[in-house]
């Protein structure tokens, strides 16, 4: 056991005092926090070409209708009644593009004689989208002006609410599904981007030994098995040491720095949100929809959830990338054979987009209860309240799972630590398990 | 009682076996060489003995008790791919296979000290593996192998990549340790070192123990009754009753025979023969080794 520990505290404090750990647990928040006004820059730079639109109404239907600029002010729509012809304009350079309404544009069969747009430059399809959103708007907008009252029009236009309930539980608010969905999937993703990457490092750490020709005198000192699990929990401490301080950054990113920043970001989104000042006082309700369904999730379970089917799925499968590592001759044959360990793990995580969407389904069911996917779908699901016997189920099949799984690698291990020089096929791996 | 008894070990990996009912006794305080061509499965033997492997059958008595686990603590393996970590410094790696050992911290971090500055690499303490010369790093798998004071010591070539002036501190090293009592098994190819080195010896072919026991009474037994003598002048010996002369060439000659060292002198004075030297030709480790191997293999 003592020496287990020295094991685990050399795995993980040779990985942790490395320039590597340092770079990526301090820069890859920093390019999150980076990316976004990166982004900003690169929208604002990039494209600052303006397109001035030209709409010739010859039907004179719009004559009222103003047809609003794009937000970013690269597309500007000026109407106007010209004495030369929309050609001759753009070629001039006054107007870069024109809408040609017909004169004899008909609102309701608006295929008849069609709106036409010209232009010299070709249009992106963001512009494109924009031009024909806002024309159709305007179109609808206006037939609906024909034939309906205006007090009614408004009526029309505003959504209906709808409160959702389930028999027995009563309120079955949408905002507790969004906020669960999330949560949900942020656990499941966590999982399964922690599988991957350390679990690919436990894999090349038993590999490194090997080839090293250190695990010989490793070997000769200590258990095999005990080097796994060393490997193992030395290598999740470090992942786990990574998350703390990602943690950490976020919550003092949160507190400190984007007060300081949300001043420069605000600035950018607050204006459209001034020009709709209906719809900000929506905004406002839906965070408070947000908290409110912030206060029916059961943390505490979400927590027990996470805690127990993250280390438990990071047990699973990373004495399986060690068993892989132990038996792969080098880097190429290794990868050949951790396709079937990848296999369960990509596959679960998309076996959780869609449980999300229909967490008391059968796929949600199912892919909660089998070991391999259990520990990215069922910690996602335990923000929704899943019945207690199939968590119990589940928990109970993980555990045996683990023992079998690990007495297998374990022996895939031993025997793959000593074979040299040979190219490992799955199937010799297969012989491995069943002999004696 | 020996040290290390080994009785009856078999070991097959498959259909292959690696070793068959092999037997040994090694005393304690001796250097024994474990020889053998490749592939004759004296690496499998050094596994048993380290424990990374189980034998099939046969029992091993390490000190007289059965052999276990905890006994591993008390063995040093230098196996013959010599393997470190590379990105770990000298100092840290030492210290962790000291630990590994069943050291505690103060007393493994005292005596890496000592051997850091006893084979003269103080200043390479902080440096890794990397950094160093494959010399260099050789006698820190050295010291990896001794520190924890185990009072058996298995090395798998030793001496292979240094150079003179290394292979001799290493050499001293095993002398010494024989004489504090350590039990030191040598595995090797080179058959001149076992006879400056070892004591005892095996010789390991297809699996089998095939020849085992003391090297210079083991070099008695296959002697062939050859003689070489020096002499000068102009008068040759010739063969006669007493002796054949096997070959001559300048003044020195090879004779055969089956009398005593003391007879076949007289015989040569007899003849006139001016005697400078005289010794009985004793077979090499190596040229048994050879022989042994291709008569078990004919």
């Amino acid at each position: 056991m003592r020496k287990t520990l020295f094991i685990i505290q050399r795995e993980y404090l040779t990985r942790v005092k490395t320039k590597s750990f340092l770079l990526t647990t301090i820069g890859a928040p920093l390019l999150f926090l980076i990316l976004p006004f990166a982004l900003i820059l690169i929208s604002e730079y990039a494209d600052k070409s303006v397109t001035n639109i030209l709409v010739e109404d010859k039907s004179s239907l719009f004559d009222d209708v103003v047809f609003p600029d794009k937000e970013d002010g690269s597309i500007y729509f000026i109407k106007e009644k010209l004495n030369i012809s929309a050609d001759s304009a753009i070629n001039s350079g006054v107007y870069d593009a024109a809408v040609l309404i017909p004169k004899d544009f008909d609102l309701i069969h608006t295929g008849r004689s069609p709106i036409r747009f010209i232009s010299k430059k070709r249009i992106g399809i963001t512009d494109r989208i924009h031009i024909k959103d806002e024309i159709s708007k305007a179109v609808s907008n206006k037939v609906m002006q024909q034939f309906i009252e205006d007090s009614l029009l408004a009526d029309i236009q505003k959504t209906v609410p709808i409160n959702f309930e389930r028999i027995g539980s009563g309120d079955d608010k949408s905002s507790f599904i969004t906020i669960a969905s999330a949560i949900g999937y942020g656990i499941g993703f966590l999982i399964y981007m922690t599988i991957t990457i350390y679990g690919s490092m436990i894999m090349r750490g038993v590999m490194e030994e090997k080839n090293n020709r250190i695990m010989e005198v490793l070997i000769s000192s200590v258990k095999p098995w005990q080097l796994m699990i060393g490997k193992i929990f030395g290598i999740g401490a470090v992942g786990l040491t990574q998350f703390i301080i990602w943690g950490f950054i976020l919550v003092i990113g949160n507190l400190v720095l984007m007060p300081i920043l949300g001043v420069t970001m605000a600035g950018g989104m607050a204006e459209p949100q001034i020009i709709n000042a209906s719809q900000s006082s929506v905004d406002v309700s839906e965070i408070q929809q947000i908290l409110n369904g912030l206060k029916d999730i059961n943390f505490s379970s979400i927590g027990l959830g996470f805690a127990f089917y993250f280390t438990a799925g990071f047990f699973l499968y990373g004495s399986l990338f060690a068993a892989i590592g132990a038996a792969g001759s080098d880097e190429t044959n290794a990868q050949s054979l951790i396709i079937p360990i990848m296999m369960p793990i990509v596959i679960s995580f998309f076996v959780l987009i869609t449980a999300l969407g229909n967490p008391d389904g059968k796929l949600a069911f199912w892919g909660s209860i089998i070991p391999f996917s259990s520990p990215i779908i069922m910690p996602a699901l335990m923000a929704f309240d899943i019945p207690g016997w199939q968590i119990a189920l589940s928990v109970v099949l993980m555990i045996i799972t683990i023992f079998f799984i690990a007495a297998i690698a374990a022996k895939i291990y031993r025997t793959g630590i000593l074979m040299y020089g040979k190219k490992v096929t799955l199937a010799e791996i297969g012989k491995w398990i069943l002999k004696k | 009682m020996a040290f290390l008894e080994i009785n009856n070990v078999s070991k097959k990996f498959g259909d292959y076996e690696a070793n068959n009912n092999i037997s040994l006794s090694i005393e304690r305080g001796k250097v024994f060489g474990l020889l053998g061509p490749n592939g004759a499965g004296k690496t499998t033997l050094i596994r048993i003995i380290t424990r990374i492997l189980m034998p099939d059958s046969g029992e091993i008595f390490f000190n007289g008790k059965r052999h276990q686990d905890a006994f591993t603590e008390q063995i040093g393996y230098m196996p013959e791919e010599r393997g470190l970590y590379k990105n770990m410094t000298i100092y840290d790696q030492l210290l962790y296979l000291a630990r590994l050992k069943g050291m505690k911290s103060s007393e493994a971090s005292t005596t890496v000290n000592s051997w850091i500055r006893k084979f003269e690499i103080e200043s390479w303490k902080t440096k890794k593996i990397d950094e160093l010369s494959k010399g260099m790093s050789q006698k820190v798998q050295f010291i990896a192998t001794i520190l924890h004071n185990p009072e058996l010591i298995i090395l798998d070539e030793p001496f292979s990549g240094l150079d003179p002036i290394n292979s001799k501190l290493i050499e001293d090293e095993i002398f010494q340790l024989a004489k504090a009592g350590k039990t030191i098994i040598f595995s090797t190819h080179r058959m001149e070192q076992v006879e400056q080195i070892c004591n005892d010896i095996a010789l390991i072919n297809k699996g089998k123990n095939i020849l085992s026991g003391n090297v210079t009474e083991l070099r008695n037994n296959f002697k062939k009754n050859l003689f070489e003598l020096h002499f000068s002048g102009d008068t040759v010996p010739q063969s006669c009753d007493a002796f054949s002369v096997i070959r001559h060439s300048g003044n020195e000659a090879v004779l055969s025979s089956s009398l005593l060292p003391n007879q076949i002198i007289k015989s040569i004075l007899e003849q006139h023969v001016a005697l400078n030297s005289f010794k009985e030709l004793l077979p090499s480790i190596q040229e048994i080794f050879i022989e042994q191997v291709n008569a078990a293999n004919a």
